[in-house]
């Protein structure tokens, strides 16, 4: 139990420092949202002008007011409005949320299970195809970026052979190839992580014994050398959960996905203070929930947490 | 024992609803994008045979016209019209208002043509475009720019009496102002516009589906229904484009028009309205001599520019050409006469190092522009080359903010586009740049015959005597060279045969205009 609530408070105050921090980091920003706001309608940069936007964003307030009001409002579940849109932005969330939650997750659940039997054979059959393969897909990660996948993809499904509409069908085709981007950009390094664990676990003493003993290594490793290796996926795993929001920005962009990412990007563009800050939290708030979770998972696997 | 039964419990809920997204997602993207997010008509309808699909690289964040800059996208995207408008000609033309004349210095006199109706089919009366202007004045201070408050009051059922705070000679232009469209509230508490498009559905950022107001005028069953995509990738939008899915790539770029003319798409040019000019930082020493500026001038290469945009002509003056108040000068390059100019300032190469300098020290320039408009970026690095063959040692800076970089006075030659004549008069960008202290003039340029042609322009009605007095700004402009005319740009509209004959015009501006689809069918 203490170690739970040592957990919540360590991410209570990653919470509160991370929210005072990224409120002073946005504003640090070398163009400020009332600049963009001018330039983008061709408005002459006066004193009354200038005065003008700054008040209508709320930024002519003192500092520390803006920031108490922005998080006790945040806390309430009011996370104000886009100083570029004036919509509201937790509902932009909420509607942007699913095509990157989906992207994403699917992304890392779809990558994970298949890192998982392909670095299990890639460990098995050392220079087999399955070990030829991950290295060839942690190379391709590595050499090629996803927004050359995705042009090809559509140029030869879309433009040349018209077999797929991603741009205007029902959304499934984009969301599909993102899905299948991330989880083939993912799959290559977790596959190596799986096999470097499952070569390990190889070596170790009560897989030997049980081998000697005249059991199949093959059966050895995946019925009872796999839960340390699926805890180090996890483990692994856990850190990619944080580029659910963010990372699938460029395939986001490729296929016209109007996801968070794109928001995100599009946001930081305009120097949003608002959008930007909103958008840390809940990152946050993303991973402690993640953390929560995965931790469970390892605890109930791994028998020495357990015990720890 | 609890522990881990509470642990698997809390572990199993967290997971399914992860995996509501995940599974979802992988097996119909679209039935989770389109039950998560809730207004998500527009992107499950499939397009119709007589739906023009448009792809664009913004779009308005709401339909409100009191919010921000969404009045200005309302109109662009054919939903809202201001009182007066600018035809593919440049002049003002009212689909609404019959006539605008001025009583007094601060009095005018609206009349609304008669039987025009909203698209819920409302009259568009006296009162309601009275409320309609009271509205904005109070709600959107930009409004008030160029003359003040505007007090709305109808005198009768197509009459309103227009008082405002300060002078205009202008009202039809300042009625044209992005900010003053033309709106009411429904019985529902929604706005309805008097554009010649409704909107249908719409996903803030995603699509727009727009079919045609019923009571804009007889045309209004020729229209194609419209669906407007935004599309944050220019080659997401060409692929889209070149995909058979979108009819309409607004705009693409030089080299992407080229690579689709090549391709056998239909590629239009059409005018910008904006110009593309250089602001020189007069301020700063070497460039306060007018030779030098003559000089740097003179090197600008316009053909080549507008070779490398692939359309264009070359600037007569501050305004697009087809405006009746756009300058004549006649721009030329002369290479061997800047260098002269450049001795005749006292600049030498004396120490042989390959650049001018003079009494020691070496002429640099410092050229700036901004990443948002992607011409700029050509035409900088054009003209950075020109002025390095003149000896001149050049570098070049892509900024985020122009105006702030601008009114820090951290440039020596600025690239700039601006439509300066957004609302058919050449009073309100003349001003702002050339007038002395003025809110565009960063450069400290101050002219007595420039301020005193302007006061006289404020005195004056639209018309013939109030356009030459632009023209001889802009020839005096050119003589002081604190900004440098370069290009009077083209945009390239990528198109399909749907919209093989449609001619947009005026940049960005009305890029739904009440011609679309009507001149094919």
């Amino acid at each position: 139990m203490r170690r739970w609530l040592s957990f919540l408070g360590r991410w209570l105050v990653i919470f509160l420092v991370a929210s005072v921090l990224i409120f002073g980091l946005v504003r640090l920003m070398p163009v400020s949202p009332v600049d963009r706001w001018l330039s983008a309608f061709n408005l002459p940069y006066t004193e009354e002008n200038v005065a003008y936007v700054t008040r209508r964003m709320g930024l002519d307030r003192p500092l520390i007011v803006q920031y108490a009001d922005w998080i006790l409002n945040f806390l309430k579940g009011d996370w104000g409005y886009s100083l570029k849109s004036h919509l509201d932005i937790r509902q932009q969330f909420l509607a942007k949320l699913p095509y990157s939650i989906s992207i994403g997750i699917a992304g890392i659940v779809i990558s994970a299970f298949a890192a998982f039997f392909i670095g299990y054979r890639a460990a098995v059959r050392r220079g087999g195809i399955c070990d030829r393969v991950s290295a060839a897909l942690s190379v391709l990660t590595q050499s090629v970026p996803s927004f050359i996948v995705s042009i090809v993809l559509i140029y030869f499904f879309g433009v040349r052979l018209k077999l797929v509409r991603f741009f205007t069908g029902n959304g499934a085709y984009a969301m599909t190839a993102a899905i299948l981007i991330t989880a083939l950009y993912a799959v290559g390094p977790l596959s190596r992580v799986v096999r470097k664990a499952f070569r390990e676990e190889m070596r170790s003493s009560y897989v030997r014994f049980s081998v000697s003993r005249g059991f199949s290594p093959d059966q050895v490793l995946f019925f009872h050398a796999s839960n340390p290796v699926i805890c180090r996926l996890i483990s692994t795993v856990m850190a990619e959960f944080a580029t659910v929001f963010g990372g699938s920005s460029v395939l986001e962009f490729a296929f016209g996905i109007p996801g968070i990412s794109t928001f995100l990007v599009t946001s930081m563009k305009n120097s949003d203070y608002n959008v930007l800050e909103s958008y840390i939290l809940v990152v946050i708030i993303w991973m402690f929930f993640v953390h929560l979770l995965l931790n469970l998972a390892l605890q109930m696997i791994d028998v020495r947490r357990r015990e720890a | 024992m609890k522990k881990q039964i509470a642990a698997v419990l809390t572990a199993v809920s967290v997971a399914a609803t992860l995996a509501g997204c995940g599974s979802a997602s992988t097996g119909s993207g679209a039935s989770v994008v389109t039950a998560a997010s809730g207004s998500e008509t527009a992107s499950t309808a499939e397009t119709s045979g007589d739906t023009v699909v448009i792809g664009e690289t913004s779009m308005v964040d709401s339909i409100d016209p009191t919010n921000n800059g969404d009045p200005w996208s309302l109109t662009a995207d054919g939903i809202s019209e201001t009182l007066y408008n600018q035809d593919e000609n440049g002049n003002l033309v009212s689909h609404l208002a019959e006539s605008v004349v001025q009583n007094d210095a601060l009095d005018w006199t609206l009349t609304l043509k008669s039987g025009m109706k909203f698209s819920d089919g409302s009259p568009v009366n006296a009162q309601a475009v009275a409320d309609c202007i009271n509205d904005i004045m109070a709600n959107n201070e930009m409004a008030t720019a160029s003359c003040g408050v505007i007090t709305a009051t109808a005198q009768d059922d197509t009459t309103v009496k227009l008082a405002t705070e300060r002078e205009t000679t202008v009202m039809e232009s300042v009625l044209c102002e992005w900010t003053n469209v033309i709106y009411k509230k429904d019985s529902s508490g929604n706005y309805v516009f008097t554009g010649p498009y409704v909107v249908k559905s719409f996903n803030p950022g995603v699509s727009m589906e727009l079919t045609p107001n019923p009571y804009y005028d007889d045309n209004a069953s020729k229209r194609p229904n419209v669906k407007l995509m935004c599309f944050s990738d220019a080659t997401a939008m060409q692929q889209a484009f070149e995909s058979g899915e979108i009819d309409m790539a607004f705009t693409v770029t030089p080299d992407a028009a080229t690579q689709l003319e090549g391709e056998g798409y239909t590629v239009k040019e059409m005018n910008a309205g904006y110009q593309y000019f250089a602001i020189v930082n007069m301020q700063k020493e070497s460039l306060s001599d007018l030779k030098v500026r003559e000089a740097i001038n003179l090197a600008m290469n316009r053909d080549d520019m507008i070779k490398a945009l692939k359309g264009g002509r070359v600037a007569t003056g501050f305004f697009a050409t087809y405006y009746p108040f756009a300058g004549d000068v006649k721009e030329t390059t002369d290479v061997d006469q800047a260098k002269k100019d450049l001795a005749d300032a006292g600049y030498t190469d004396s120490d042989n190092d390959g650049y001018l300098d003079k009494n020691g020290e070496k002429l640099s320039l410092n050229l700036v522009t901004y990443s948002s408009r992607p011409d700029l970026t050509i035409i900088m690095q054009l003209a950075a080359d020109e002025l390095s063959d003149l000896g001149i040692d050049v570098s070049t800076q892509i900024v985020d903010s122009i105006d702030d970089t601008l009114s820090a006075g951290q440039y020596d030659v600025a690239f700039y586009a601006q439509h300066t004549a957004p609302t058919g008069e050449p009073a309100y960008a003349l001003n702002q740049f050339f007038r002395t202290g003025e809110g565009k003039n960063h450069n400290g340029y101050s002219s007595d015959l420039v301020d005193g042609d302007l006061d006289k322009m404020g005195t004056l009605p639209a018309g013939d005597e109030r356009n030459e007095l632009a023209k001889e700004i802009q020839e005096q402009v050119y003589k002081d060279l604190p900004v440098i005319y370069l290009v009077d740009p083209q945009w390239h509209i990528a198109v399909s045969d749907k919209l093989k004959d449609y001619e947009p015009y005026c940049g960005d501006y009305y890029v739904v205009n009440d011609q679309l689809g009507l001149t094919n069918s």
